[in-house]
């Protein structure tokens, strides 16, 4: 900066005869401002308000825009619009396109420096925009906001196809369209579909005794299914797609998450357990508030720390505001379908979500803790529940560490302390981390003008949305963050959004494809609901039985939509694709997790043990290798492969995994080449098939040919099948004609895909 | 406007995929623009960790001779380390061509060719750590991952040769975000770019394009099996796009195979072009080898080729890692322009250099520097940009970008120009609005078009 010295120099050198300010200000200072300000800062016709700044006036840099008076007369070291002309601040440099001249910047310095002489008294000045009152009601008739109400069921007049009210629900939108449903599907594919649905598993792979014959073979199925410890892994999957879990933060250092695992393992298990929604969701948002929180409780609240985030940024507090704002985004999305992260800059631009809204809701995650420093590289919050015993233990091992290194103790003491601590570390168990978030100090946050913490508006009270409030909602206190009161009214039944959009998922989970089809946007930038009432009266559903997943889940798989065919029903038209539910199944192939494990399984090499960490990696270690893909050689399920976000499986994203950095209830269905090479060349689907190749029974080739149809497919192969397969194992080019035989199984739509 | 294609690939036909027709639902379909494009394709050559202006292109008479002296003005608000007084380079400059470019006696094949590249020294950025500048370079954004630059540009122009993949990256760095730099996060997967690493053989290889044990007559034999079942399939449950279209990507991925390893062979190549690129000398041949493949890559009609070159991170022993690292990159990187430009591709194809940062033109320790994302040097090649110029300027030390300075977003916003896309268009919905490459920003930096 220059020293007022050279000001004083540089003012003679501009030729000021000091007392002449007027004229100083005209023909050195004006021309200034309007070649290079008043585009951006005044007030002339077509030209935006940058910042709220004007600079054609005086009163204009007087009050200043959202950064504050722009300058102060007699002092222009300190002056905003001086530091702004340097260029040496890298988020303040104007004007933005060049840096002014040298002798320009000289100029500004002497006039600020002299008292900043302004003649503009009111350069035609004209009021700002009144702001739009805004008009809640209106606001909150949209559809998504509006409260389910319980829909009559309706009658239709085929009367004996409904199974369930749902059934109901849809023949009726049929029966106006003049569409009928179409048929039942195969028991077989029943079957597949089934266990795919509730487990992620092939039939084989379950080996229940069939019951075909007996009338209440379904419903039977069903219950064992949903029973089973792979239901939880299967439907727990879904759950940590939209809470976008991984084992690493992913976005720039790419640090172990030693200890998510906990949380992904809780997931399951509340699945399994049937943890009533509302408490799921309360547990994963503020599980560490619960009157008698346990560990679970805590690990629950993994939800929001899981998450994609920088660990190496030179400004903490960007750092800081970027956690939140993840959290406050993916907490919308989750659990109400609300894109609350387009209002971090301005008010959503379509949704009535205003910056007051989402600071509101920044100021409760801003108060919770979820990285214990912000330095580089930082570091996040962790419980250690370990047993005290434990504990105790590993203060000894780390004062034993630290005499074994002393240079000031003698060889023997040295030696005597290493193997102490040898002996202790063998038998001492591993602490119990828990990576999870806790209570910070608790503030209200300022507006944030244009997303930046250095455009601070005014303080917002912690709240929930404004436009929410026409039901009673808890309001935050001064002692705790506010994640409680947001997690009670998350999971309240006032609530319009948590049920429908639950509701959304399990149907999307089942079917292929939401009722809403932007599972994760109920916003007006959303989808409109294919099916309304039905959505509705499931939502209700969930609420009358107290928030149970699995209870609404047997509704849908034992309801005759389940079991229809994939084709011969009413596909809706190109032109209006999700006005109405298609009056057949929709096709759906294996998710990336389920092909994998069905090749495992069918190999005999699945291992169905649960649970634990599969990351070798200690707490905080970088996880840049790129050897992670050796995981998939695991035998344990695809749910427990460690996902780190720098190095994803290449087979899983290529059949669609969610990508683990943002919420998603709605994977995508690809059909891409490298999945086709996939099948052809990997080692895993080489491997499987040899494997699977191997344990043909001792029969003729007939024998074996309608062993693998009925292993891999479910059924047995018709004469032409084995006609054409006899063929191809006749003129098979190379020795392991079944291997081939079995690959060519196992890449075909009729295994990929769920009929 | 282009559209999305968000209703996912397994609602549309195929055929998209195969025909050379035009049309907004076949993703990878080839597009027409509304601009007229000047490249076609891409190759990007990164030189990740952050190479240093001042001793490379950005000349700065006045740092050597202050230097050991403090700098005379404010260093940035937020720094990502310690810094002290102005640090001289420890190499001597020289002007090359007609253009009279001032290059580092690093940089002897880069500096024959001058005239032509668009060297711009008035490039900055936002984010001072490896991590987060790496994906604002690569995906306009440091703030949450969005697809990457690559990606972008297949969803605005589809594919040129649908039997390869359209964005490939050779040997990318897997930490600072890793596979976030080639995701097509919320654009659809077939956007997705595709890493080449070195196999088990230390081949470069695309990922399951080929197995060595597999017989070709065998593996026809299978295909020709499968598509009789999947046939029978559809035969028995009815007309199905997405089954239709699996059985096109059989096909897709039997010619890719056919395909791609010929593209990879480097074996055909004569020994000039060996030697242009310094494929057989000891520091060049691996960068070599990534720079010869991005070439036939491109020539085969991939939109983007990405090859990164490591690690230019030179907190101490500047002198002696940057000239190490020069020597590895200077030839390759020359011997695949001139390669262009004989073969009468460089028109068509938009070469890009740099780093996710510059230096700071002060000593971090006693012979390093530290990041600096406020002023650093790029360089263009083809593709429609003015060649032999020298744009923008850095101040007298070559810290801070101060005249017509060039963000990233900008950067970006010019990249899609020349390829005939205008910035402000190419978006994409997603979590309740639309996205584009350049966020909120960006200006085509209309001075450096030809």
């Amino acid at each position: 900066m220059l020293s007022g010295r050279i000001l004083t120099i540089l003012c003679l050198v501009s030729g000021v005869v000091l007392g002449d300010q007027g004229a100083y200000f005209e023909t050195h200072v004006r021309p200034l401002l309007v070649a290079h300000c008043y585009e951006c800062h005044s007030a002339e016709e077509g030209s935006k308000i940058k910042g709220g700044l004007r600079l054609d006036h005086r009163e204009g840099w007087q009050v200043g825009g959202d950064s504050g008076a722009a300058l102060i007369p007699g002092n222009s070291r300190d002056s905003l619009l001086i530091k702004a002309v340097h260029y040496r601040d890298p988020e303040l440099q104007m004007p933005p396109k060049k840096k002014l001249a040298k002798a320009d910047i000289a100029v500004l310095e002497c006039w600020i420096s002299e008292g900043a002489y302004d003649p503009r008294e009111t350069a035609n000045p004209s009021p700002p925009p009144p702001t739009a009152e805004r008009d809640l009601e209106t606001e909150r008739a949209f559809w998504s906001f509006q409260t389910p109400h319980s829909p009559a069921i309706p009658t239709p007049q085929t009367k004996e196809w409904a199974k369930t009210p749902l059934d109901a629900f849809l023949l009726d939108q049929w029966e106006r369209r003049g569409a009928s449903p179409a048929p039942e599907t195969s028991q077989a594919s029943l079957t597949r579909r089934l266990t795919d649905t509730l487990t992620g598993l092939p039939p084989a792979a379950l080996d229940y005794p069939e019951e075909e014959d007996r009338p209440d073979a379904r419903e039977r199925l069903t219950d064992r299914l949903l029973a089973s410890p792979r239901y939880g892994e299967r439907w727990g999957r879904h759950w940590l797609d939209v809470a976008r879990y991984a084992d690493s933060n992913g976005m720039d250092e790419n640090k172990a998450y030693t200890n998510a695992w906990r949380y992904r393992d809780y997931v399951i298990s509340a699945f399994n357990a049937d943890m009533p929604f509302d408490q799921f969701a309360i547990e994963q948002l503020a599980g560490d508030l619960l009157p008698q929180s346990g560990m679970s409780h805590k690990v629950a609240t993994g939800f929001l720390s899981v998450g994609p985030k920088m660990l190496a940024c030179d400004d903490p507090e960007k750092m800081r505001m970027d956690i939140v704002d993840e959290q406050v985004d993916t907490t919308g999305r989750a659990f109400l379908g609300m894109t609350f992260g387009c209002a971090r800059c301005h008010d959503h631009k379509f949704d009535p979500m205003s910056i007051e809204d989402y600071y509101g809701l920044a100021g409760i995650f801003k108060s919770t803790k979820t990285l214990v420093n912000y330095k580089v590289v930082a570091q996040w919050h962790t419980y250690d529940l370990s047993p005290e015993d434990v504990k105790s233990a590993h203060r000894e091992i780390e004062k034993l560490r630290k005499q074994s290194k002393n240079k000031k103790l003698d060889d023997d003491a040295r030696r005597n302390a290493k193997a102490a601590l040898e002996t202790l570390e063998a038998k001492t168990a591993a602490k119990t981390l828990i990576m999870a978030v806790t209570e910070d100090d608790v503030a209200d946050v300022p507006v944030h003008l244009r997303g930046s913490y250095q455009t601070l508006g005014n303080s917002t009270p912690r709240q929930i949305p404004v436009v929410f409030q026409s039901t009673p909602v808890p309001k935050p206190n001064n002692k705790q963050s506010g994640r409680m009161e947001l997690a009670q009214w998350i999971a309240s039944t006032n609530n319009p959004l948590t049920a429908r959009v639950l509701a959304n998922r399990l149907w999307r989970w089942n079917f292929g494809k939401g009722v809403v089809t932007s599972t994760d946007n109920f916003g007006k930038l959303g989808a409109a609901p294919r099916h309304k009432a039905l959505l509705d009266h499931l939502a209700r559903e969930l609420v009358w039985g107290d928030w149970s997943i699995k209870r609404v889940q047997r509704l849908l798989v034992t309801s005759a939509r389940y079991s229809m065919s994939s084709s011969g029903g009413y596909e809706p038209s190109e032109v209006d694709p999700y006005a109405v539910m298609p009056s057949q199944h929709e096709r759906q192939r294996l998710s990336a997790e389920s092909l994998r494990d069905a090749l495992l399984a069918h190999a005999d090499q699945l291992d169905l043990s649960m649970g634990g960490q599969l990351l070798k990696d200690k707490p905080g270690a970088y996880v840049n290798r790129s050897s992670l893909n050796d995981y998939l050689e695991n035998p344990r399920r695809a749910v427990y492969m460690p996902i780190v976000r720098s190095a994803l499986y290449d087979a899983f994203v290529a059949f669609d995994m969610a990508d683990p950095s943002a919420p998603n209830g709605d994977r995508r269905d690809s059909v891409v080449a490298p999945q086709a090479l996939y099948m052809m060349n990997s080692a895993l689907v080489h491997q499987a098939a040899d494997r699977i190749a191997g344990t043909r029974p001792n029969s003729s080739d007939a024998g074996v040919i309608n062993h693998f149809y009925r292993k891999l497919l479910n059924r047995q192969a018709t004469p032409n099948e084995h006609r054409q397969a006899t063929l191809f194992l006749e003129s098979y080019a190379e020795d392991d004609a079944w291997s081939a035989f079995v690959r060519v199984i196992l890449a075909s739509n009729e295994f990929l895909y769920l009929d | 406007m282009l559209q999305q294609s968000a209703a996912g690939f397994g609602a549309l036909a195929f055929h998209g995929l195969l025909s050379q027709a035009h049309g907004s639902s076949q993703p990878l379909a080839p597009k027409t623009s509304l601009i007229a494009p000047k490249a076609k394709r891409v190759i990007f050559l990164f030189m990740h960790g952050g190479p240093s202006q001042v001793d490379l292109f950005d000349h700065k008479p006045e740092l050597t001779k202050l230097d050991g002296k403090p700098l005379p003005f404010d260093k940035p608000r937020i720094v990502s380390s310690n810094t002290g007084n102005l640090l001289g380079s420890p190499f001597s400059f020289k002007q090359h061509g007609q253009s009279g470019a001032h290059v580092s006696e690093l940089l002897p094949h880069i500096g024959k060719i001058v005239d032509d590249l668009c060297i711009v020294r008035s490039m900055h950025g936002s984010n001072s750590r490896h991590g987060g500048a790496l994906l604002e370079l690569h995906t306009g954004s440091d703030t949450f991952p969005r697809p990457a630059m690559g990606s972008w540009i297949q969803y605005g122009l589809g594919t040129e040769n649908e039997n390869l993949p359209g964005f490939l990256t050779i040997n990318p760095a897997m930490g600072h975000g890793g596979a976030n730099a080639w995701s097509s996060s919320f654009l659809p997967a077939h956007y997705q770019g595709t890493r080449i690493a070195r196999n088990k053989d230390k081949h470069l290889q695309i990922p399951f394009i080929q197995r060595e044990e597999t017989d070709r007559q065998a593996q026809r034999q299978e295909l020709a099996f499968l598509e009789s079942m999947n046939q029978a399939h559809l035969a028995r449950v009815g007309s199905d796009t997405t089954l239709e279209a699996r059985l096109a990507s059989y096909e897709l991925a039997f010619r890719m195979q056919m395909e791609a390893p010929t593209v990879q062979d480097i074996s055909s190549e004569t020994a000039s072009t060996r030697a242009l690129y310094g494929l057989d000398d000891k520091p060049t041949s691996q960068f070599a080898e990534q720079c010869l493949l991005a070439r036939r890559f491109s020539q085969a009609g991939v939109r983007f080729v990405q090859a990164t070159h490591r690690y230019w991170d030179q907190h101490s022993k500047l002198k002696t890692d940057h000239t190490r690292l020069a020597a590895e990159m200077d030839k390759p990187v020359a011997g695949l322009i001139t390669d262009l430009k004989q073969r009468g591709l460089l028109d068509e194809t938009l070469v890009l250099w740099g780093g996710e940062f510059g230096r700071t033109p002060v000593a971090q320790g006693r012979d390093g520097r530290d990041h600096n994302p406020h002023g650093f040097t790029m360089f263009m090649a083809g593709g429609g940009v003015k060649p032999g110029i020298q744009y923008g300027n850095t101040d007298e030390f070559g810290y801070y970008s101060v005249e017509n300075r060039v963000h990233f977003h900008d950067l970006h916003a010019t990249m899609l120009h020349l390829l005939g896309i205008d910035h402000l268009q190419l978006t994409f919905k997603h979590a309740g609005r639309d996205f584009r490459l350049t966020d909120v920003y960006g200006n085509v930096v209309h001075d450096i078009l030809g």
